[in-house]
């Protein structure tokens, strides 16, 4: 998967529809999306239009009901719950809302766990990326600490050295700042910029409108359909008369 | 590889970390291992260890199958020295065949005179076994000789306990029976058989011996000969039976052989009760395992996210299940060790129960098999219990998990049902033991409520040791018996005294060929068997056993009068029914010429056990008018003295003896016990098994309980903002209440059906262990369906009031 006339990912006529009892939920509708390698684009959008379904989605996480999905020009969307899981583990990098570590580990252990479900990797080279990572996000210095015993911010920036550790092709991003202060919330938009820089591919969900203009590109969503920006705004106030 | 460990060393951290749930789970776990491995012990030293012999699986018993017109219900009896040597010679399975009985000695030479149990045995009979002395050697085949024979083999125990394990003392004598004996060896500690055997002599059967056909005193071992097995051997002794029966049709007519494994054969008593208690201890690890699994799956509510999250980073499924299985079985393996020191008391209790039942060769321990048994039944355990919860996990919604917080998500209602169904799961199994339980406790009911025939209260007895060598007629032993007699009624508080050859439930008694008067003369081997007891006058008033007709024995039945006899009520049934059988007449086959008239019908009595379902025809025979059958040495035997006395009688037991020893001091006395005693001992199986079983039952009751509360305790948590929009919707308490209690009684009611139908199912596996009570039993299964709605209901109650306290504001803001 290492093809660079390729999109990093592309989607066609991407559907996904909950059930729920006899109830059909159009969560996403025929959405189109190509990201290149190194882009760093911003998915935005009123609450309940599909941001987060297609974050899943596109983290492998959850499946499509319908459409196309390629990662590296590999179709990703009909594999098995263990071929997703080895794909996410070395292609995808998760930065959630809620950070999302484990309390029972230490800083350290939260950043090696996606390395402890790859085959065969050497514990120094494990170690190595480890450290590399923490250091990268300024937290080599907590590695034996607890989840519990780091600020919000820190935390964030431990689930972003996580994200890293195991060198994915993209950081998926699902509103990176929304447990955090400001003054957090910018450091962390200030490490996924930096981030960018080096070369990194993000897709990030916000809602602040500060951090979308971050990003190269953004993507509109309403109703679980790609809109153009102007197109949003008029859905908007349509929706709300 | 590293990947386990880390699996391994995270499972470590989550135990140390839930430390409460932890203690519950290896508790529950350990009262679940444990219990297996304390029965699965006995099991491995009842059933599965080989006996301390060369090849054992090789050594089998041959038993006589009797004509079952002569001795209905009875599969197996001992054998007679004529057919043992007819067997002997005419089989081609066997590589050696060894016969054994019963022989008492007096020891003398020490402070006091003792008696010793020791076994007689034919050349060949260590060889046979594949047994090797451990000082000195066994016998020759030249000391299996009359005349030859005066030679000992001592039991390691007798030679450690008399002689401090001098190995000097072989090659020496020691006086028994007034001769002496060589002392050619000693027996490796590890040997214990025949169990009652201090000490081995040679048979050194005379001619005359040799040629009894149909009187059947020993038993025999063989070794199959290599190539040879069991259905082989058992054909072959067919055939040699039907040639005999041929060939002998007064003695052998209907008379067969059977062929069983000796370790098998030893254990057949014990067998039916240990595989019930070990299919018991089954259920209550199933049990077991559903309670953790329960609590599991509860914890596991708050583990969603994290494994959501490992999910993210690219844990497999199959990497999520080995986790969570890492932890369960971890869990059950610190259950394995906890259940291991249970074991150790557990099996101490059981052998409390059981040693007695057990041959003495049989030992109960840990062993390293106990310890794999305990390593594979802590990891089955542990998987058992962790499977459900990893699979519930492994499937749960990973980006909804992760959006949320510790709240609920969408697979808890088939967690829920998850739970429901262990709960039926465990409410059935629970019931299925409590049904188990309940019969056997019935049973026992029924056997304590058993009439014997005999009154037991307030009856001491105790055996004169008498060695065959001691009396050299049977008037001195009548004599002896007589005067001891005498002295004992004149004990303060005896109200009665009398003496018998076995005693009711002792284990011991003597069934004989008879001619009645009347019906055609039979050979030998198609004649009635009846018990046949020699007893003095005042024994039957010393048990109590009432006279129905005619009179009791008395001064005039001796030695010179016309023979005389007492009979059962089911000996005149069956052989006189519907006649007066005072003044009729039998003859004992082994005393021809003696005929007998029959002065008195007594009460039947449950000679062999409480649970004996056929009350015997028993015949009693006065001990005045003993004489030697015609042909025969005579040999003095043990008699056991029965004394009645108005206070307690085991506070007699000392002036018995001394008056036993103040007419011949020589003599020693065993077995001195009350009849309670001997009562008590004659149920200890099936206590245990009640015990064990009542046990486990309750065990299996409380978990049931536990696990009910325990998933009720969950609902209501996971309920609480429901409830609160419930009652701020205007539900009652007793709404909430009734729903809580409903929603715990379901799944009772629905174990309860299916554990009733699976102890339906089980029911003919308890028959052979219950007496006087069916096993599908109306009252018990009514009973235990009542008691563990009950404690269902109960366990129900504690929850549905905790729900119905909620306070909905409180409610409504819970997250």
């Amino acid at each position: 998967m290492n093809d660079t006339a390729q999109p990093l990912i592309q989607i066609e006529e991407l559907t996904k529809v909950f059930y729920t009892d006899e109830i059909e939920t159009h969560a996403l509708s025929g959405v189109h999306l190509a990201i290149r390698k190194g882009e760093y684009i911003a998915i935005s959008g009123p609450s309940g239009c599909g941001k987060s379904t297609l974050l899943s989605i596109m983290g492998l996480l959850d499946t499509p009901t319908g459409g196309k999905y390629l990662l590296n020009g590999e179709p990703v969307e009909n594999l098995d719950f263990t071929q997703r899981s080895r794909i996410r583990n070395r292609e995808i990098g998760f930065i959630f809302q809620s950070f999302n570590l484990i309390g029972d580990l230490t800083v350290y252990e939260n950043v090696e766990l996606p390395l402890t479900y790859r085959q065969k990797m050497p514990w120094a080279e494990r170690q190595k990326r480890v450290m590399e990572s923490l250091e990268r996000v300024g937290m080599a210095h907590r590695v034996r600490h607890y989840p519990s015993q780091l600020s919000g911010g820190q935390q964030q920036r431990v689930a972003v050295a996580r994200a890293l550790a195991g060198h994915p092709s993209i950081l998926l991003a699902d509103e990176p700042t929304g447990n955090l202060d400001s003054r957090n919330g910018e450091a962390v938009m200030q490490l996924l910029q930096d981030l960018h820089r080096e070369g990194a591919t993000i897709c990030m969900v916000t809602h602040d409108p500060r951090f979308v203009k971050q990003a190269e590109r953004e993507i509109h969503l309403f109703d679980g359909k790609v809109v153009a920006e102007d197109e949003l705004h008029k859905l908007m106030q349509d929706a709300s008369v | 590889m590293s990947g386990l460990l880390q699996d391994v060393r995270y499972a470590v951290r989550q135990v140390r970390n839930a430390p409460g749930f932890a203690l519950v789970a290896v508790i529950t776990l350990a009262l679940g291992i444990g219990a297996n491995t304390a029965i699965f012990s006995v099991v491995n030293g009842v059933l599965l260890r080989s006996l301390p012999l060369h090849d054992p699986d090789r050594v089998v018993r041959v038993w006589h199958t009797p004509p079952q017109a002569s001795f209905p219900g009875i599969s197996t009896f001992s054998v007679s020295p004529a057919n043992f040597l007819d067997w002997q010679v005419q089989n081609h399975v066997f590589a050696s065949m060894a016969i054994y009985g019963f022989r008492g000695f007096t020891l003398t030479g020490g402070d006091k005179p003792e008696q010793v149990d020791a076994s007689s045995v034919s050349s060949g009979f260590f060889s046979t076994l594949g047994v090797q002395p451990m000082v000195g050697r066994v016998f020759s085949p030249d000391e299996d000789q009359p005349g030859h024979a005066n030679v000992v083999v001592l039991s390691h125990h007798f030679w450690r306990e008399h002689f401090g394990s001098n190995r000097d003392i072989v090659g020496h004598d020691i006086t028994l029976d007034g001769t002496s004996y060589l002392v050619a060896g000693v027996m490796p500690p590890s040997f214990r058989f025949p169990d009652f055997a201090q000490m081995w002599t040679p048979l050194a059967w005379t001619d005359q011996e040799k040629a009894v056909r149909g009187n059947h005193n020993y038993l025999v071992i063989a070794r199959l000969r290599p190539g040879a097995d069991l259905k082989q051997a058992q054909a072959e002794m067919n055939t040699i039976s039907s040639r005999l029966e041929q060939q002998y049709p007064a003695d052998d007519k209907g008379w067969g052989a059977a062929v069983r494994p000796l370790q098998a054969d030893l254990v057949s008593d014990v067998r039916p009760a240990l595989l019930v208690l070990l299919g018991a201890v089954g259920f209550i690890l199933l049990i077991a395992c559903v309670n953790v699994t329960n609590l599991s799956l509860a914890r596991m509510f708050s583990r969603h996210k994290e494994i959501a999250i490992r999910t993210a980073m690219g844990a497999s499924s199959v990497r999520i299940i080995r986790q969570i299985l890492a932890e369960s079985v971890l869990l059950a393996l610190l259950g394995g060790v906890l259940g291991l020191t249970y074991a150790h008391f557990g099996i101490r209790l059981i052998m409390a129960f059981l040693g007695d039942k057990l041959p003495a060769s049989i030992e109960v321990g840990i062993d390293l098999r106990v310890l794999v048994f305990t390593a594979a039944v802590s990891i089955f355990t542990g998987a058992m219990a962790g499977v459900l919860p990893a699979l519930h996990l492994s499937r749960a919604n990973v980006s909804q998990s992760l959006k949320q917080g510790l709240g609920r998500t969408d697979t808890d209602s088939s967690g829920n049902r998850t739970h429901s169904a262990l709960v039926v799961a465990e409410v059935s199994l629970s019931l299925v033991l409590l049904i188990g339980a309940g019969l056997m406790i019935r049973s026992f009911q029924m056997l304590r409520a058993v009439n014997p025939g005999f009154e037991f209260h307030g009856v001491l007895t105790m055996t004169a040791a008498i060695s065959q060598a001691k009396f050299s007629t049977a008037s001195q032993q009548i004599s002896f018996f007589e005067r001891v007699l005498e002295r004992v009624r004149t004990l303060p508080g005896v109200v009665a005294a009398g003496v018998i050859d076995d005693a009711p439930l002792s284990g011991n008694g003597s069934h004989q060929p008879i001619a009645v008067e009347g019906r055609p003369a039979v050979p030998m081997s198609e004649q009635p068997e009846v018990d046949v007891r020699l007893i003095s006058a005042g024994y039957m008033n010393a048990f109590r056993i009432p006279i129905l007709r005619g009179r009791d024995f008395d001064h005039t039945d001796v030695v010179g009068r016309p023979p005389t006899t007492l009979i059962s009520a089911s000996f005149a049934k069956q052989f006189w029914p519907g006649e007066d059988p005072i003044g009729k007449h039998i003859t004992l086959t082994f005393f021809p010429g003696v005929v007998r008239e029959v002065v008195g019908v007594v009460g039947d009595v449950k000679t062999d056990g409480l649970d004996q379902t056929r009350p015997p025809a028993a015949l009693y025979v006065p001990f005045r008018q003993l004489v030697v059958p015609a042909g025969e040495v005579w040999r003095s035997f043990p008699m056991t003295l029965v004394v009645r006395s108005s206070p307690n009688p085991a506070s007699i037991s000392s002036a018995v003896t001394n008056a036993v020893h103040e007419v011949d001091g020589t003599i020693p006395v065993r077995d001195v016990r009350t009849m309670d005693q001997l009562v008590t001992n004659s149920l200890s199986q099936q206590r245990l098994s009640l015990s064990l079983l009542s046990a486990f039952a309750l065990l299996a009751l409380i978990l049931a309980a536990i696990g009910i509360y325990s998933v009720l305790s969950y609902s209501v948590r996971r309920r609480v903002q429901e409830i609160g929009v419930r009652l701020a919707l205007g539900a009652s308490l007793s709404d909430v209440l009734r729903m809580i209690v409903f929603e715990g009684m379901r799944p009772t009611l629905l174990g309860v059906t299916v554990g009733t139908v699976g102890a339906l199912a089980l029911a003919r596996v308890m028959a052979s262990l219950i007496y006087g009570v069916k096993p599908t039993d109306a009252i018990t299964f009514l009973s235990v369906a009542v008691v563990l709605s009950v404690v269902a209901l109960v366990a129900s109650i504690i929850p549905a009031y905790r729900a119905a306290k909620v306070d909905p504001m409180v409610a409504l803001r819970y997250e």
